[in-house]
């Protein structure tokens, strides 16, 4: 799927659009069709109409062919809080009559989230272990901590990079020689797992790092971090000392979902 | 090229002081801008005769500081010099065109442009058994069967699948790879991203015989025909079997963060 913009591809509409409608045909008006390439598979090219007015929506393309003077919208496919599908006249109309292709604030990424641990806990042995997030310290637009999860207010694709530092074990005993890594499970599933190693030294950092795509957003997707701890028959206790440092999760939005 | 910046600045608009015909690659300025000179192989995206049905997007390339003359790079034909869409369609006579002629007194602007909001995203994973690396100290490539996602279109990256990628967006990308092995090989084993066949950026050098993960990031600049790859390293006696029980074990994202 690709969000496909160009440059200077404006215009008129061609036929009216009713205000009720969640998919329509949307008719080009004037003598040449737009200079759209054929959109192909889930590909869309975001288009605003009657911008600058009180009737402004936002509608998807989802199919076009190129040189055609028609094709299929998602109608009120951004942002209908502000902005809900609305009639739009057919030139010349009083209630607006125009189409560009433009940047929506879909395309300037605005979500960020950095949290971290301040409570001990240990590693149950040879498992996978919940590390709740329990303190955020900074978040920007639709995201925030539940539970010890992220949850994403808005779709789209983030950068996530974690950190966890563990000691030895809890007996006392080197924990050298078995394995340690860490891990961001997305709604329930392991998505990303960082370096996986049993040099421990104390403590030990581990780090995972990569892109995950949201693609609901609200409380269907989530984030969370585990981490493995694979001494057999020890739990092994997160380091919380500076925790910003060296037990936190750090997100980014890239790009809106497309 | 190896690496350029893609310049902007606020508030930078006027007036062509000659008119700018299909085939010529000088701008003349009616005033002169407040351009820093350009040096390297850095460019200032140009709008001439913006919202026109002429409208084109030019690169100022070369260009001195307090001078009304500069380079641009055109749309030389299908072949995209400036690989920015319009793509020369003139709608008045409903022709495709090489490029514009501009006039002179018609507008240039300098701002954004559909490049500045070219997203790139792709992950892809390995699914299938069967994947090693040559192991004996010799680099080989990691390759994917699985697509997680991939957004751009014909700007995109090239191959969905397969051992090497190539995104069509120039810029600069932030890749990240994981590459896990059966079982610990003793005594180092490393993947590292590579770039037209060279090493790029290096991943975690562990001691190898107690670990079995193993992950590379970093941002590598891709001029839109540099191709990537992942590549395992390992000292052990290979050949080595790559781990894929789950997609999270050997995955690799990459993503457009800036145009270039």
């Amino acid at each position: 799927m690709a969000r496909i913009q160009y440059n200077n591809e404006s215009g008129f509409l061609g036929a009216p659009l009713n205000g009720t409608d969640t998919t329509s045909t949307i008719t080009f008006g004037g003598s040449y069709a737009p200079n759209f390439a054929t959109i192909t598979g889930t590909d869309y090219i975001p288009l605003v109409l009657d911008a600058g007015t009180q009737f402004m929506e936002i509608v998807w393309l989802t199919a076009y062919t190129a040189g055609n003077f028609t094709g299929t919208i998602t109608r009120g496919a951004e942002d209908t809080a502000h902005w809900p599908v609305v009639p739009h006249g057919q030139m010349p109309s009083a209630t607006g009559n125009k189409w560009a292709c433009a940047a929506t604030t879909w395309d300037f990424p605005q979500v960020s989230y950095m949290g971290y641990r301040t409570t001990a806990m240990n590693l149950t042995s040879s498992a996978m272990t919940n590390i709740p997030i329990d303190t955020t310290w900074s978040y920007s637009g639709g995201i925030v901590e539940f539970l010890g999860a992220i949850v994403f207010g808005t779709a789209g694709f983030y950068m996530v990079e974690a950190t966890a530092s563990i000691h030895e074990s809890a007996d006392g005993h080197s924990a050298n020689g078995y394995r340690y890594f860490l891990s961001v499970y997305q709604t329930g599933v392991e998505v990303l797992r960082g370096v996986d190693t049993g040099q421990l030294a104390d403590p030990l950092g581990l780090t995972c790092s990569g892109m995950v795509d949201i693609p609901v957003g609200g409380s269907a997707d989530y984030l969370s971090l585990y981490a493995y701890n694979g001494y057999p028959t020890q739990v092994v206790p997160i380091n919380v000392n500076s925790p910003q440092v060296n037990c936190t999760i750090r997100i980014a939005q890239i790009a809106p979902y497309n | 090229m190896a690496s350029q910046s893609r310049l902007s600045y606020n508030n930078q608009i006027g007036t062509l002081g000659a008119t700018m015909w299909p085939a010529s690659t000088e701008i003349i300025f009616g005033q002169i801008p407040n351009f820093a000179t350009i040096t390297g192989s850095d460019y200032i995206p140009l709008i001439i005769d913006p919202g026109a049905i002429n409208e084109e997007v030019v690169w100022l390339v070369a260009y001195t500081a307090g001078s009304n003359v500069g380079t641009i790079w055109r749309s030389l034909g299908k072949v995209e010099v400036v690989p920015e869409v319009p793509d020369f369609f003139n709608h008045t006579s409903g022709n495709e065109l090489p490029q514009f002629t501009h006039y002179g007194g018609a507008g240039w602007l300098q701002g954004p442009t559909q490049s500045d909001f070219q997203k790139v995203n792709f992950s892809v994973y390995r699914a299938a058994s069967g994947l090693t690396i040559p192991g004996g100290s010799t680099w080989g490539p990691l390759t994917y069967d699985t697509l997680d996602f991939s957004t751009g279109g014909a700007n995109g990256i090239a191959a969905y699948i397969g051992t090497s990628f190539t995104p069509y967006t120039p810029g600069y990308y932030m890749i990240c790879a994981r590459m896990t092995v059966g079982t610990s090989v003793a005594p180092r084993t490393i993947i590292s991203i590579w770039k037209n066949g060279n090493e790029e950026v290096s991943g975690t050098d562990l001691l190898a015989s107690f670990a079995t993960g193993y992950t590379v990031q970093g941002i590598v600049f891709l001029d839109g025909n540099d191709y990537f790859e992942i590549e395992g390293y390992s000292t052990g006696s290979g050949p080595i079997t790559v781990s894929t029980t789950t997609p999270a074990l050997t995955r690799m994202s990459a993503t457009l963060v800036m145009p270039g």
